[in-house]
């Protein structure tokens, strides 16, 4: 651990973008000076100068930067009461007057420090400057164009809300207050990202949340030092316990339903501005195989699919390897008529059982990342069609086995079904694979010893990560490898949630 | 950088597994000659003579069955003889599949443990391996001929032997009850025989017996209908049929009992200095044939009928009982072991003159036959003018 | 942090150690058809030598058995005691590398070197020593249960097989060879719970030390109960005597239909989760000696030296398996008596005599059990 934190600090960067100290003056063209010295060579930004019909002795100026901005808005709040009112009669060029009287505009404030007013130009603020002021007012007029609010692709359900997250965060931070409209949710505002300036909120329930863990990860937050956080997988990255595991120690969902939920366990959300995905912790290996549709359904149905989808990760991570250590080392495991029926396959192969596996595992793989890049149903066609006509020319030109082929397609398929934990199961698979062929079963039997043991190691902000499966006590399993019904699930675990365990009927 | 060394470390720990594979006990399936049965012959000059049945699986497709080669090999012992096949530019046989091994006569006259211990020794051969014993001159010749169902001999006699239970004419005998009844104390080993005989299509083999060992050497053959008697006495009857012949006035009927379940128990006695055994037998059955057309309305008739077969088969199990006695000497029938069991201090004197003790023992035998329904029809089928 | 243990963590450690490398070797096999009795004598002749192990433990709250050697007999004796218990700890872990390498050596990879075996085994078992004994108890409460069902599917799935004569004749060649062999079963793997004196200490504060060692005697001692007899069962005594790995070979004979058959790898895998539990404690303990003879502060950075060490003991030990399998039989026995009776019962009368001196203040000798928030130990 102290290694990673180590590494961590040498890659902060000190090299502040914004940082001249420079104030504003009297001189109206000196201040627009000021600012286009910033933004030298950027195009994009507007300066227009204007003044009261009435009395036009006093000059105005707004920076602004196209497409940033809401064009309507600036015309309307801002050119049109300057230009078109009456000013009051205590004007006088103060800047509070026109803040307090002329600008119509829900946030506003005056400023006069430069590298501040820079950042809300940036940030798609106009700036409002006036002769013979020193004083500026960044008025905000934020207004871009941005997706609409659709199902995310990647959680699906067929039952349950169909929203999901968008980039901007305040939008995605009102569907879930809209959840959860209770003064207990607070949302706590962090600026991260030395270049990007990242708006990152820390979403929780106050009366729930186990504070050790809030505290570690404003602590584990603020350290950050980073360019730029262009996603919450970035966030989560150099937030991460075990950032050299395969498995996440962070969770992540795009529905804001789910993070609701979540957060009524007592876990903490973390959204950052211009990522539809947000960070779920702590995170627990059982999340990997929920999906907040469990909740939704029939409890029968629900355990049922869960069981199905912890073993088509088993059967992913473990079919090529058993295919290879049964094959080449355990033949006698086999039933007598499949050991024929296995072996007259494999006639004429050329390569040896474990190239051929790991060939066509690489060669799914390939299916699949191309299948990605392109249209999702363009790509699911193309992953199926690839692998299908590959496979049956491949097996009828006797390169492969028809075997491998069968045994490749199942652990691909299976795979589909845990989307989440694929990085690792791909991982996984390559293991398993190689020790199939070098110790047979009991290379796989290590390998999958290894792997539990580095699961039971795991920790996720100081919570263990096989936490339910490993307590040896019934009642944390009701809602792992199956869904009990609701009211069996109404207490908290005590290691997430703070002291606050009860679900149902709780006391505000 | 400790962590970038730790992480080159582990990818030369994974490149070097990865060029450990395919060394060592890497072997492919389709490198493996995989052996269905073996044939266990003496050569002309002591050296054992070996023949494989191998699955021919190199013209094999999908559509058509599987056929089987037949290779022989000569060695002084089993395993010599198994490496000297290698040379013969064979590759390397494979026996975690092997579910059959036949003993010639001479072998087993000789001592079968001397080959049955390669089969439990080596880690291949499953300990559940079938032995059987041929009658005929060789046991190689066996497998020489089509068998009628499957195109593998060998899996044929286990699908064979499979069905016994439901037959008990035969008692398969899987290597490590051999070497149980060999080294058992008052019990003699018996293993299940094979003969050729014609077919509709030709010749073809059975199990058409039963070895009968002392130690672990052969001393004769009983047939087909003593061997379901003897599966009797060895309580490994599960199904099969009993046939009573009833005499009447219109001359010998017959009638077919199929059984149900039966239970047999072995019950030393022990009496003034004299061990005598008391076989109880329990058969449940229903009358399966009635083809004399007895009348078995009325409690009385179905005693009668009873009471024959109960009494035929009496008379059969002492008939086998006493021909192994006086022919073979050798306990087959384990009575020795029951005594060894449920009387141990008397085993203890009696131990060393066993033999002769078998040689005359009494025996009384109870057979219970239990006869549950009869069938679908109520009456014997009438027989109008 | 200091590692604390959960009682249900500590019993099913300690019950899968207690089954280790017992789950294929057969101990006691002099007994032939009266094993079951022998284990029944060795299960009560463990539970009294038990009751002096709990005592060490619960005088002394907190600490291993080393700082007791030391508290009890002085620097200079105690770190005498130390090294010999230390040793012990170290060969046994030895041998179980070694029995597992024979093992997967003879039944199926034949022409693999030994030392690969070994070396695969305790890159593994040392990845678990460097980590706290706490996550060995978390791996194995996944793994328990499976193991658990794993033989119980075994034992059913073979009860078609059973024969239930083979347990006759009973004491056929009198008491002698049954004592004989429960003795060798005491020895070997009932009493080898002693290398847990060196880890009680961890137990939490709540749990009962006696709790642990009985719980974990019933389990292993039924499991390991129900192993041998179903291997008897099953191949009869001849046949059982003559097999090196009797429930191992017990298990090529189950066939149930023509599809469920050849399952004798499930006993492999049983064989190697415990096997690798009991290594990991003995190189725990071992480390944990070590590292108190040289004033090592953090033990678990040297489980990597030792455990290679044990390695490469456990490949030279013996020149081969007919040797190690003579030796755990004729000589084993006597070499764990000072180990396993003579040291634990010294300790125990010293640690008495030593704590009525002190006096009633008893507890000043326990420890506080230290920080445990993040502990799911003390969560319930």
């Amino acid at each position: 651990m102290k290694t990673i934190k180590d590494m961590k600090n040498k890659r902060r960067l000190r090299n502040e973008s914004i940082n001249s100290k420079k104030a504003l003056n009297k001189s109206l063209e000196d201040n627009v000076n000021l600012f286009m010295e910033f933004f030298k060579d950027d195009d994009t930004v507007s300066v227009r100068y204007f003044s009261n019909r009435e009395q036009d002795m006093i000059k105005f100026c707004i920076i602004y930067i196209d497409g940033m901005v809401d064009p309507e808005t600036v015309n309307r709040n801002i050119l049109q009461p300057i230009i078109q009112r009456t000013f009051p009669k205590n004007f006088y060029g103060n800047m509070d007057v026109v803040l307090e009287q002329i600008v119509i505009a829900n946030n506003a404030e005056k400023l006069c420090n430069v590298d501040e007013l820079v950042v809300r130009i940036l940030r798609g603020e106009s700036v409002l400057l006036m002769d013979k002021s020193d004083e500026a007012i960044a008025i905000c007029t934020k207004g871009w164009k941005s997706r609409s609010i659709t199902e995310p692709e990647n959680e699906k359900v067929q039952r349950g809300p169909k929203e999901g997250f968008v980039e901007p965060v305040l939008v995605n931070l009102s569907m879930i207050r809209r959840r959860l409209p209770t003064p207990n949710l607070k949302f706590k505002k962090l600026v991260i990202g030395v270049q990007s300036k990242t708006d990152v909120y820390v979403c929780y329930l106050d009366n729930i949340v186990n504070k050790q863990i809030l505290d570690e990860l404003l602590k584990r937050l603020k350290n950050i030092s980073y360019d730029g956080i262009l996603s919450t997988g970035t966030l989560g990255e150099l937030i991460e316990d075990a950032p050299y595991s395969c498995f996440d120690t962070i969770g992540s969902t795009e529905r804001p339903d789910t993070a609701a939920a979540l957060m009524l366990t007592g876990r903490i959300i973390v959204l950052a501005d211009g990522s539809p995905t947000a960070l779920t912790l702590p995170f627990l290996f059982e999340e990997y195989f929920r999906s907040n549709e469990d909740y939704y359904i029939n409890i029968y149905f629900s355990s049922i699919s869960r069981i199905i989808r912890i073993l088509s990760f088993i059967i992913t991570v473990l079919a090529p390897g058993l295919y290879v250590a049964i094959l080449t080392f355990h033949q006698e495991m086999v039933p007598t008529p499949l050991l024929y029926s296995l072996s007259a396959a494999r006639e004429g192969i050329p390569f040896p059982t474990i190239l051929e596996t790991l060939g066509l595992l690489f060669v799914f793989e390939i299916l699949r990342e191309a299948g990605l890049r392109i249209t999702l149903q363009m790509g699911q066609s193309i992953s199926i069609l690839g692998a299908l006509v590959l496979g049956t020319a491949a097996v009828d030109a006797r390169i492969v086995s028809a075997p491998v082929i069968i045994v490749v397609a199942i652990s691909g398929l299976t795979g589909m079904m845990t989307l989440k934990i694929k990085g690792a199961s791909i991982i996984i698979r390559l293991i398993m694979v190689l020790l199939a062929g070098f110790l047979g079963l009991y290379g796989m039997v290590f390998g999958i010893m290894a792997i539990v043991f580095h699961l039971c190691t795991l920790r996720s902000f100081g919570v263990p990560y096989l936490l339910t499966l490993t307590s040896l006590k019934p009642e944390m399993v009701l809602d792992t490898a199956i869904r009990a019904p609701i009211w069996f699930l109404e207490k908290r675990i005590r290691f997430i949630a703070g002291e606050n365990r009860g679900h149902i009927g709780e006391k505000e | 950088m400790n962590s970038l060394k730790k992480l080159l470390t582990l990818l030369y720990v994974i490149l070097f597994i990865m060029l450990c594979t395919a060394c060592w006990d890497y072997r492919e399936v389709d490198r493996l000659t995989i052996v269905a049965g073996i044939a266990i012959d003496k050569a002309y000059d002591d050296d054992l003579l070996l023949t494989f049945e191998v699955a021919d699986l190199l013209g094999a497709k999908s559509d058509k069955p599987i056929k089987s080669v037949i290779m022989e090999s000569r060695g002084e012992t089993f395993m010599s003889a198994i490496r000297n096949i290698l040379s013969k530019d064979n590759p390397r046989l494979y026996f975690g599949h092997t579910t059959v091994a036949i003993l010639s006569r001479d072998i087993a006259e000789e001592g079968a443990m001397k080959v049955v211990d390669f089969l439990l020794r080596d880690g291949e051969p499953r300990l559940n391996i079938n032995l059987f014993v041929s009658e005929e001159e060789t046991a190689s010749e066996l497998f020489k001929y089509k068998p009628s169902l499957t195109e593998l001999f060998s899996v044929e006699l286990t699908n064979i032997m499979d069905e016994q239970k439901n037959l008990a004419k035969a008692i398969p005998v899987p290597a490590y009850k051999f070497v149980n009844a060999v080294s058992g104390e008052g019990i003699s080993a018996v293993l299940p025989s094979l003969c050729i005989v014609d077919n509709a299509e030709g010749k073809t083999v059975k199990v058409c017996g039963t070895a009968i060992f002392k130690e672990d050497r052969l001393q004769g053959f009983i047939s087909g209908e003593d061997t379901f008697t003897l599966s009797f006495i060895l309580d490994e009857v599960k199904g099969g049929v009993i046939v009573a012949k009833k005499d009447s006035e219109t001359g010998e009927k017959k009638v077919t009992l199929e059984i149900l379940d039966s239970k047999t128990e072995i019950k030393p006695v022990y009496s003034d200095n004299k061990i005598s055994i008391e076989i109880n037998i329990d058969v449940k059955a229903f009358l399966n044939e009635n083809m004399g057309g007895i009348e078995l309305k009325g409690e009385d008739r179905r005693a009668e009928l009873k009471k024959c077969a109960e009494e035929q088969m009496n008379v059969r199990i002492k008939e086998l009982i006493k021909k192994v006695q006086e022919g073979y000497g050798a306990d087959i029938f384990g009575f020795g072991n029951s005594v060894y069991k449920n009387m141990p201090k008397v085993w203890k004197e009696k131990k060393d003159e066993w033999g002769n003790i078998f040689r005359d023992l009494e025996v009384t035998v109870n057979t219970n036959i239990e006869i549950k329904h009869l069938g679908l029809l109520l009456e014997p089928i009438k027989i109008g003018d | 942090m200091k590692e604390v243990i959960s009682e249900k963590q500590a019993i099913i450690i300690m019950s899968t150690y207690i089954i280790g490398s017992s789950a294929i070797l057969s101990a006691g096999s002099q007994a032939k058809q009266d094993i079951w009795i022998a284990y029944i004598i060795a299960m009560v002749m463990a539970s009294i030598i038990i009751a002096v192990y709990g005592r060490i433990s619960s005088i002394y709250l907190g600490k291993n058995i080393y700082e007791i050697m030391e508290l009890v007999f002085g620097k200079v004796i105690g770190k005498i005691f130390l090294l010999s218990f230390m040793c012990y700890s170290f060969t046994l872990g030895a041998l179980v590398i070694r029995d597992f390498a024979e093992f997967v050596k003879i039944v199926s990879l034949p022409t693999t070197p030994l030392c690969i075996f070994a070396y695969s085994a305790v890159v593994l078992i040392i990845w678990a020593a460097r980590e706290s004994i706490e996550v060995l108890g978390r791996f194995l409460s996944i793994f328990f249960p499976i193991y658990i069902l794993m033989i119980s599917t075994v034992t059913l799935l073979s009860s078609s097989l059973f024969e239930f004569d083979n347990l006759k004749p009973v004491l056929y060649d009198g008491f002698k060879p049954v004592l004989e062999a429960s003795y060798s079963i005491f020895t070997f793997p009932f009493a080898e719970v002693v290398v847990f004196l060196s880890i009680m200490g961890n137990l939490n504060k709540n749990g009962s030390i006696y709790k642990v060692y009985y719980c974990s005697l019933l389990i292993g001692g039924i499991v390991l109960f129900v192993i041998a007899v179903r291997s008897l069962l099953v191949l009869g005594v001849p046949s059982k005597l003559l097999q090196y790995f009797p429930s191992y070979t017990s298990t090529r004979t189950i066939r149930v239909g023509t599809f469920l058959q050849r399952i004798e790898a499930s006993i492999a895998i049983v064989f190697m989760i415990s096997g690798f539990t009991k290594t990991t404690v003995c190189l725990h303990a071992a480390t944990k000696g070590l590292a108190h003879l040289f004033n090592i502060k953090n033990y678990h950075r040297i489980a990597a030296p030792v455990g290679i060490l044990m390695a490469l003991y456990s490949l030279y030990m013996y020149g081969d398996a007919v040797k190690m399998s003579e030796w755990t039989a004729e000589i084993y026995p006597y070499y764990a008596i000072p180990h396993q009776i003579i040291y634990p019962v010294l300790v125990w009368i010293a640690a008495e005599i030593k704590s009525r001196i002190t006096g009633k203040n008893n507890a000043t000798l326990t420890e506080d059990t230290g920080n445990t928030e993040l502990s799911e130990s003390n969560s319930s």
